[in-house]
This record gives structure tokens, C-alpha cells and sequence, in this order.
């Protein structure tokens, strides 16, 4: 603790004075854009001189490393979900005193170890790392001569990196430089689940309903920009889509996932207990079900908390447990 | 302390900016850079909404009303899907006709390939007529400009083939020069061809650099030279040898009936060569993206300064030689006076556009002409640096 504060410090002001010597854009460039984008032409040139293949392997790395913020991030977001069936009956029984409410909650959250602004505060940092990884797939594309200008200026000066352009734009059966439908499709999909998966749930009907358009507007939207921009990018939003769900499926099962439709067979094939749209959480959530997370599935409305345990069992296995335990134990100490 | 309300409120932000990053910030769009070319009394220019003017010195002098005698304008009919902010992958390659190579004018007919994939002759012949003689839709992307040999229209597209149109043809679509056989490179071919005594030369982003017959479309070598880099730069010819310079941050010298190097190393600068280098007496002279001009021996490839001249950016656009000055423009439009002989600044101050260059620049009668990025044409003298007129090309 007492090493790691100077370090931060030292960082903070290396940081500051970078800032101030380059310029906002120039520090982005110097410190994020400009390393990851020289690591996509490496690895393209590694995998063959795929791009295709490069990007999939940066999207996989850059995920490895910021691993640890997600999951603080997908913790955050557990817990908060946790904690939400408490805040309801807090709600019901100090709703007119909002000054007790507010005390009572921040208690809750305070005994609980929920943070509502933790996935916040891992966002922001990630964030900057994301919009890096994102430029630098734009940039590689380089599919407008003024594209290939602007990667001038960014390459190092490594004949390894320089001999790399231009960059095979063909993979599979995209052509990385121009928008395909598939991908969009994919894109979409991919973000619906993700969405409807880490969608925390609500028990104010009022974010109920504009958690239910952030599902679909997110993933439309994306869809559609997918079909608009470069394949090269929607390649790397599939791909950092769905390792995401990979780790939210790890994290939280999932979630409030529903396909009505195939839920029965998504449940089979997964194995995930007894799957159909008549078992999962109330009025069609859940779904997938079954999928259904224990804490959410505490949290929800159906009073199915019977189920629980089994389920843990299922989704999370001795590393859910032990999560739990975790949790437990740091529950006991403060308070 | 912590209000739900807000920290979704924040989030919505952070999301809305990342949108907007990726909207706005990821994709910068092809606009084109195109060149000025010298036409008897006047100036043939590209501008970047698509269309060619010719401009008149003496109207341009005197403040004319554009289009003064001697001064037209002609836009393509249509202009290809895309353009938009949200285009970004051009619905497949084409986003506009914007213009990138110079346009070439022979006997009062002018060429020019566009950014969305089609080649114009256009007949110049009488000014208040000026109009489309055949238009040629090569279906991929236009970078460099066209080469006119023997009424023959050579021309490299995105898809890596280099084309020979039939520039005489009665057709008003266009046709391919018969007995041509479309010679296909490894990718895209985005250098300007050279044609001359029967040969047409050109790179390709393959980092290959070929000859092929301009009657044929065979390849003339035994095999293309092969540099370590793409190739985007177009070649030079003097004395039977090519120069071209690519982006392994080497400019090379080939002899012209082999392929074989000249020089026993190729020259080294520290980024890109994108430019056209310019040849003048035995010297080539090369701009390079790491932000400096080279002067360069053509027998020997060793540098002739002491040391090269050093802009501010990086150099995208040709330098061109007028009144014992060689003018170069740096891309964020600082446009250097400089002694060929010593690379030294001759002029007092760089004059600043304050707008960018990428496109090459035009040099005749002691005045140097830039085609800037805000579409607008300049003129400068080129003794002194002084500026003289300016013309929009959007009006």
C-alpha cells in the first residue's frame, strides 16, 4: 500500500506533464494509439500477414490485460445486483422519508460492498484504452490514401512494422475495408446479448423500460454502424463482443437473457438447467435461462429464490462459491 | 453520495462520447488531393468537390470574373454513391468523385481519373462548350492520375490492374485500348504510370514496381524490381534510368531496359517516400514524410547537401524548380524558397498558407501554383515568396 501510492503519484505526474508537453491528442497518441497499433500490424504480420487474424489476436490480448478491470467491473455490477431485492424493501418502507432512504441505502451499499459508481470508474478507465484499439483498426485499414497518411505518421521506424503495408484487406469472406451485412448481423446480435446479459435488473419500473431500450438501441445502432464502417471494425466488435459474453457468462450466467424461441434448446445444448420460457424468471425474463443468475434471480420478482442454490450450483460451480465466501467474509469485517 | 440517477446519467455520457468518437474521429473519408498543370496561357486544376477548371494567368492577374476567355469549368454528370460522415466504408469503395492525380491535357483534350472509379476525356477544344467526350467506368477506386501515350490512356485503379483506354474513341462509355491485355499487380495500384518509348512503368502497394509493353501489357522484365515496401510514389525518368522513391523509407534508382538498381544502395531517408521527386540537372529532389527534403546525386545516390532541408510536416506534395528556386510546401501549407544547390532557405520567411498541401505543385514563368486543401488555388512568386492572387475552386 505505502509502495503503490508513490508509484501512482510518480504515474500521475509523468502522465500530467505529458499532457501539457504533447497536448491531449498527442499523449493519446504517444501512449495508447500508437503502441496497440503498432502491436496489430506485429501480430498481422505474425499470423501471416492476416489482418483479419491480427485483430482478432490485439482485440484477445488487449482484453487479457485490461482483464482485471472488467472483472472488478463485472463484480461491481453482481453486487449491485445483489443488493437490489434489499433496496426495494428499503423503498417500501422509507419511501416518503427520502433523507432515511438515502442513509439507509448508502448503509446497504456501505455493508454489502456495492459501489454504484465501481463499473463506472473501470469504464472510464477503460475507455480511453478502447478508443485506442478502436482508431488503430480504422487507421491500419488505411483504405483512403489519406487513411495511409495519417498511418505514417504512427508506424515506428522498424522495417518490420514498415514492410506490414498495406495490410491484406481479404479474411475469410469479408473484405475488411468495406461494410458487409453478415457482420453487421453478427455485430448486432452479439451486442443484444451482451446487453441483455449485463443489464443489471431493476426494481423501479420506470428504468425497467429504459433498460429495455438500452438493450435494443445499442445493439441496432451498432448494427447499423457496422454496415456503414469498415468490416475490419465490425470484425473487432464481434470479437471483443463476444469474449465479453464469455466473461459475463463466467461472471453472472445469463442474466436476462431471452430467446422465447430456442430458450428450451439453448438450455439443453448448454446444459444450464431446465431451460423453457415456462420456467424462467417472471413473465418471460430469464429465459435462457435458466440461465437466470442466482443473484437476479433472488432479486426478481417471481419470488423463484426456491431455485437459488441449485442453480448456483450449476452456473457457478466451487468458483461461484468461493466468490460468495469472499464476498462474505469482507461483509463480516467492516461492519 | 451516490445518485443512481446520475452515475446513469454518466454513463450515458461516457457511452454518447465513445459514439461520437467513433463516428466523427474514426473515419476520415477520402477527399483528394489534386494537381496543377500548365496549359499554354493558363492552368488546368483538379478541385476537391470533383470538378476541372482551367484558369487564365492574365484574368487571374487582373481579377476577372471567373470564367473569363480562356477560363471553363466542367463537373462529371454524376458523382458516385457515399460521401456522408457515416460512409466511412464507402459502400464498397466509392465515396464521391474527389480527384487525387494531376490532370493530363493534350491537344485541348483533358484526362483525369476520379476517386470513384471512372476516367474522363474531356473535350476542352472550344471554352464556352467544354463536355464530356466518353467517360470509362473502371468500377474501382482512382488514387493516382493517368498517363496519355500514343492516344492511349494508361491508368491504375484500387484493384490492383492497370488499364489502357482507347483515348480516340467514339464510344461515349469508353473503351479498352484492343490488344492490350489489363495487367493485374499484386494489390492496388495507387503510383501515377510513366509512359515513354513504348514502355509504361509503375508501382504498386505489392511494394513491386513494373514495366509492361504499352502495346501489349506484357511484362517487359523478367521479373518487377521488388522493394522492401509499398510503392505509391510516381517514377521519374532521366537518362534511361527510373526514379521512385517507396514507403520502406528507400528511393531508388532502376535502370529502365533491365530493372536492375543503379545506385548500390538504394537511398535512405526516415519515413515514406510518397512524394514524385523532381529531376533538374543531374539531381533528384525528394521530399519524404519524415518532414525533409533530400537532395540526391541521380548517378550516384549520395546526398548532395550537407545536410537535408528540415520543414515543419511531413511532405506529401512534388517540389518543383522556377527561377533558380526550388519550392517545396510542407503538409501544413509552409510552402519553403530554397537554393538547389545548398539547400538553404533563400526566401526571408516560409510563406504560411495556413491551410494544408498535399498536392503537388505547378511552377512556370518565375510563379509557383498550390492547390491547398480549403480548395483554393495560390499563386507566389517564386524569387521572393511574395503572394500574388488566390481563386476559390468551390465558386
Amino acid at each position: 500500500m505505502t509502495i503503490k501510492r508513490p508509484l501512482i503519484l510518480l504515474l500521475g505526474l509523468v502522465l500530467f506533464f505529458l499532457f501539457i508537453y504533447l497536448g491531449p491528442i498527442g499523449a493519446f497518441d504517444l501512449l495508447l494509439l500508437q503502441p496497440l497499433l503498432n502491436m496489430l500490424m506485429v501480430l498481422s504480420r505474425v499470423f501471416f500477414g492476416s489482418f483479419g487474424v491480427g485483430i482478432i489476436a490485439l482485440t484477445a490480448v488487449i482484453l487479457l490485460i485490461t482483464a482485471p478491470l472488467t472483472r472488478a467491473q463485472l463484480r461491481s455490477s453482481r453486487a449491485m445486483q445483489e443488493v437490489q431485492p434489499k433496496i426495494k424493501e428499503l423503498q417500501k418502507k422509507y419511501g416518503k422519508d427520502k433523507e432515511r432512504l438515502g442513509q439507509e441505502t448508502m448503509k446497504l451499499y456501505k455493508e454489502s460492498g456495492a459501489n454504484p459508481a465501481g463499473c463506472l470508474g473501470t469504464m472510464l478507465i477503460q475507455m480511453p484504452i478502447w478508443i485506442a484499439l478502436y482508431q488503430s483498426v480504422i487507421q491500419a485499414l488505411a483504405y483512403a490514401p489519406e487513411n495511409l497518411l495519417g498511418l505514417s505518421k504512427q508506424l515506428y521506424d522498424w522495417s518490420f512494422i514498415q514492410g506490414t503495408v498495406p495490410l491484406d484487406e481479404h479474411f475469410l469472406w469479408l473484405d475488411l475495408s468495406s461494410g458487409d451485412p453478415i457482420m453487421a448481423v453478427l455485430t448486432g446480435v452479439s451486442m443484444w446479448m451482451l446487453q441483455s446479459m449485463s443489464a443489471p435488473t431493476s426494481v423501479d419500473p420506470s428504468q425497467q423500460s429504459m433498460q429495455k431500450m438500452m438493450k435494443w438501441m445499442f445493439p441496432l445502432m451498432f448494427g447499423f454502424l457496422a454496415l456503414s464502417f469498415p468490416s475490419g471494425l465490425a470484425l473487432y466488435w464481434v470479437v471483443s463482443t463476444v469474449i465479453r459474453i464469455v466473461l459475463q457468462y463466467r461472471a453472472t450466467g445469463w442474466g436476462a437473457l431471452t430467446v422465447p424461441s430456442f430458450g428450451g434448446l439453448l438450455g439443453s445444448l448448454t446444459g444450464k438447467g431446465q431451460a423453457t420460457p415456462g420456467t424462467a424468471r417472471s413473465a418471460g425474463k430469464g429465459g435462457a435461462g435458466a440461465a437466470a443468475d442466482d443473484e437476479v434471480a433472488g432479486a426478481g420478482e417471481d419470488g423463484a429464490s426456491s431455485t437459488t442454490p441449485q442453480r448456483r450450483k450449476v452456473r457457478h460451480g466451487k468458483r461461484g462459491d468461493k466468490r460468495k465466501d469472499r464476498r462474505g467474509g469482507r461483509r463480516s469485517g467492516p461492519s | 453520495m451516490f445518485d443512481n440517477k446520475r452515475i446513469r446519467s454518466t454513463k450515458a455520457l461516457v457511452i454518447a462520447i465513445l459514439i461520437i468518437n467513433l463516428t466523427f474521429f474514426g473515419c476520415i473519408g477520402p477527399r483528394g488531393w489534386a494537381g496543377t498543370v500548365v496549359d499554354g496561357e493558363g492552368l488546368v486544376v483538379g478541385s476537391m468537390d470533383g470538378k476541372i477548371l482551367r484558369l487564365d494567368f492574365l484574368a487571374r492577374e487582373e481579377e476577372r470574373q471567373f470564367p473569363a476567355a480562356g477560363e471553363w469549368e466542367w463537373k462529371p454528370d454524376s458523382v458516385g454513391g457515399g460521401g456522408s460522415f457515416l460512409d466511412c466504408a464507402g459502400s464498397g469503395q466509392f465515396a464521391g468523385g474527389n480527384i487525387y492525380g494531376i490532370p493530363v491535357v493534350v491537344e485541348d483534350f483533358v484526362y483525369v481519373g476520379t476517386y470513384d472509379g471512372r476516367v474522363f476525356a474531356i473535350d476542352a477544344r472550344e471554352s464556352d462548350n467544354v463536355h464530356t467526350e466518353w467517360s470509362y467506368d473502371i468500377g474501382s477506386a482512382i488514387v493516382g492520375g493517368v498517363a496519355v501515350h500514343n492516344n492511349v490512356v494508361y491508368v491504375g485503379a484500387s484493384d490492383g490492374k492497370l488499364y489502357a483506354l482507347d483515348a480516340t474513341t467514339t464510344s461515349s462509355e469508353g473503351a479498352l485500348k484492343e490488344g492490350f491485355e489489363t495487367f493485374q499487380a499484386g494489390d492496388k495500384i495507387w503510383s501515377t504510370p510513366l509512359a515513354q518509348g513504348g514502355v509504361v512503368y509503375f508501382g504498386s502497394l505489392d511494394h513491386r514496381f513494373y514495366a509492361i509493353d504499352a502495346e501489349t501489357g506484357a511484362p517487359i522484365w523478367n521479373e518487377p524490381f521488388k522493394a522492401e515496401g509499398a510503392i505509391a510514389s510516381t517514377p521519374v525518368v532521366a537518362g534511361g534510368v527510373i526514379y521512385f522513391g517507396a514507403f520502406d523509407s528507400s528511393f531508388y534508382a532502376l535502370r529502365a531496359g533491365t530493372g536492375q538498381p543503379k545506385w548500390d544502395e538504394p537511398f535512405k531517408a526516415d519515413n515514406w517516400f510518397w512524394t514524385t521527386a523532381l529531376y533538374s540537372d543531374g539531381v533528384i529532389y525528394a521530399g519524404s514524410l519524415d518532414h525533409k527534403v533530400y537532395a540526391i546525386d541521380a548517378e550516384s545516390g549520395q546526398a548532395i547537401w550537407d545536410e537535408p532541408f528540415k520543414t515543419d510536416s511531413p511532405l506529401l506534395s512534388s517540389p518543383v524548380a522556377s527561377g533558380g528556386v526550388l519550392a517545396v510546401a510542407s503538409e501544413n501549407g509552409k510552402v519553403y524558397g530554397l537554393d538547389p544547390d545548398t539547400g538553404r532557405e533563400i526566401w526571408v520567411d516560409a510563406v504560411d498558407l495556413k491551410v494544408g498541401v498535399h498536392a503537388a505543385l505547378a511552377a512556370v514563368d518565375g510563379k509557383i501554383y498550390i492547390n491547398a486543401l480549403n480548395n483554393k488555388l495560390y499563386s507566389i512568386q517564386a524569387a521572393d515568396g511574395r503572394a500574388g492572387w488566390n481563386k476559390s475552386l468551390s465558386e
